[in-house]
């Protein structure tokens, strides 16, 4: 063998053995950097130029005031005329939205992000923040006979924002009693219909009960609901209003 | 929060191969055999290639704002860039990567359904991306027509069946990028959307066996496209508890992937997680938080003298 060829078998051997696997790449780094404002200070103005016409109409956006709030939000419980007025308006959207007759809503406390909504003038961005999540709404269809659960949660849950077909008792050991539908008791082979929020069809907040049953989708957003509610009451002259009527009472 | 590994397979492994050979060769190949090594001891440039990556970034236009929350003030698109245009400066190929979820979290989307958020990535330069189960949040309808308008890089996946739905054609189930001399494959998957999705906004959208979709497409972007490096953007999850697929299970099952970019699950990692498949051949699965609180970099450094000859090489030495 005279150089030249040994030249080649060396330089085969040396890329065979680079190319042996997949594995082409020698030697990697990690690592990641934490974008806040201390040790990050500059800013790419060419991107703030892109969003800042976007920003100034969400905030246009934002000031919108939908219609008119005639008597101030509370949120407590077991009820409250803030949890009223959001089960009220989901019964009705759902309705609206799905074209089925709505027993009654149910959503959880925890959902409404507001304490309180004073009386005015009720802008668009104070929806944003009474309900920021993206739930949708959705309708359950569940036998009367499966409803005992239901019931149970929302008394071991303090009471929940419930519609105004419903009339039910906490008592002392934080179970239902008393519970009427528009006025009658349940009826075990009778499928009842309630409008309630993705999250808590999913089983969220321990809402096991929802399992398995028979699910209609909206595809409508809680908070987009709530919106179109508020500039229809508007449209038709009214004032948005909610009180406190029995709905869930502490048995006595 | 740095992070370093060497491949078996680096220099060293080379050496040993070359000194197993020099037993058998004649004494004046040997003088020829340490030049080669002296040169080799030189370090050959390695070819670094800079890859960044950001997930769930959640319509996270603007820092968070000051409202005493725990992230205020961090993330925001407009610092990301600076950063992104340094580190473009400094190094030579930068890949910049996102994994998913870039819609909703903010009344930027709500309003203007993901046309901003698109308009960002495509003025920060962002290479590919892939599908988040966010990104359905205002309908397939209206993904397909803002990725249409808004974006200047691929979306990338290869375990959804989109016939029938408007996605298809829209979405690609690989790309390939060359950064100098390098070849460098892509592809996405995505996470089960039934249950989590609600079923009108994805419509007809058909979710497949991710590690099946990519064991198949990593084979093909390295045997067939004769790919250098295999990236996998991920939205899957970094791991779970329960028996589910998630990245971690995705790099120990995989086959032909260097490096599996995730998100949907808002992890923080203090670095990258290195993942053995079933070959031995190590995985590297990275995840940065969410809404761009951070900006992930992973390092790959090359060697310039692998290039497409080892198969003829690999002939010359069986004649």
């Amino acid at each position: 063998m005279n150089k030249p060829q040994f030249f080649i078998l060396a330089l085969c051997l040396f890329l065979l053995g680079s190319c042996q696997s997949y594995q082409h790449f020698v030697k990697e780094e990690g690592q990641y950097y934490p974008l806040n404002s201390q040790e990050y200070q500059q800013a790419d103005s060419s991107m703030a130029n892109i969003y800042a016409p976007y920003k100034e109409q969400l905030e246009a956006q934002m000031n919108e005031q939908l219609g008119q709030l005639s008597v101030d939000l509370i949120k407590e419980q077991p009820e409250s005329n803030m949890g009223n007025f959001a089960a009220d308006m989901v019964a009705i959207q759902a309705q609206a939205y799905t074209g089925k007759s709505i027993d009654f809503a149910l959503l959880n406390y925890g959902g409404l992000r507001l304490p309180s909504i004073p009386k005015g003038p009720l802008k668009k961005g104070k929806i944003y923040e009474l309900m920021p999540f993206d739930n949708m709404i959705v309708v359950m269809e569940m036998k009367g006979s499966e409803l005992r659960p239901l019931f149970e949660h929302i008394c071991m849950k303090g009471g929940w924002p419930i519609s105004s077909a419903v009339r039910m008792e906490i008592d002392d050991e934080f179970a239902p009693q008393n519970i009427r539908l528009e006025g009658q008791s349940i009826q075990a082979d009778k499928k009842y219909r309630i409008a309630t929020i993705d999250y808590l069809a999913n089983g969220g907040d321990n809402c096991t009960f929802f399992k398995g049953k028979k699910r209609y989708e909206t595809g409508k957003f809680l908070r987009d609901a709530a919106i179109e509610y508020i500039s229809a009451q508007t449209a038709k002259g009214k004032s948005i209003k909610a009180r406190k009527e029995g709905r869930i009472s502490q048995k006595k | 929060m740095n992070y370093n590994r060497r491949k078996f397979l680096g220099r060293l492994g080379q050496f040993g191969l070359l000194a197993g050979t020099s037993l058998i060769l004649p004494p004046s190949l040997k003088a020829f055999h340490g030049q080669l090594l002296a040169q080799s001891d030189e370090a050959p440039e390695l070819i670094k290639l800079s890859i960044l990556h950001t997930n769930d970034v959640h319509s996270r236009i603007e820092p968070f704002p000051m409202d005493g929350g725990r992230n205020q003030g961090k993330a925001g698109a407009a610092r990301r860039a600076a950063l992104i245009n340094k580190i473009r400066e400094e190094e030579k190929h930068v890949l910049l990567l996102d994994a998913g979820d870039m819609f909703q979290g903010t009344p930027y989307f709500n309003y203007f359904k993901g046309e901003l958020e698109l308009k960002l990535m495509s003025a920060m330069g962002y290479e590919a991306g892939t599908l988040g189960n966010h990104d359905f949040d205002a309908g397939i309808e209206n993904l397909e027509k803002q990725l249409k308008a808004h974006a200047n890089f691929p979306i990338l996946n290869c375990n959804y069946n989109f016939e029938d739905t408007p996605m298809q054609g829209l979405a690609q189930p690989y790309t390939i990028i060359k950064k100098g001399p390098l070849k460098i494959g892509l592809t996405g998957v995505g996470i089960e959307l039934q249950g989590l999705v609600p079923a009108p906004l994805y419509g007809q959208t058909q979710y497949q066996d991710p590690q099946k979709a990519l064991n198949k497409m990593g084979r093909f972007l390295k045997e067939e496209k004769k790919c250098d490096y295999v990236i996998c953007l991920s939205h899957l999850g970094y791991s779970y508890k329960h028996n589910k697929i998630s990245d971690l299970v995705l790099a120990q099952n995989s086959e032909a992937v260097d490096l599996i970019i995730g998100g949907h699950t808002h992890t923080f990692l203090e670095q990258p997680t290195l993942v053995q498949n079933p070959k031995g051949e190590e995985v590297l699965v990275s995840q940065a938080g969410w809404a761009g609180i951070l900006l992930g970099r992973i390092d790959v450094y090359f060697e310039p003298s692998k290039k497409k000859k080892c198969i003829s090489c690999q002939n010359t030495i069986i004649e």
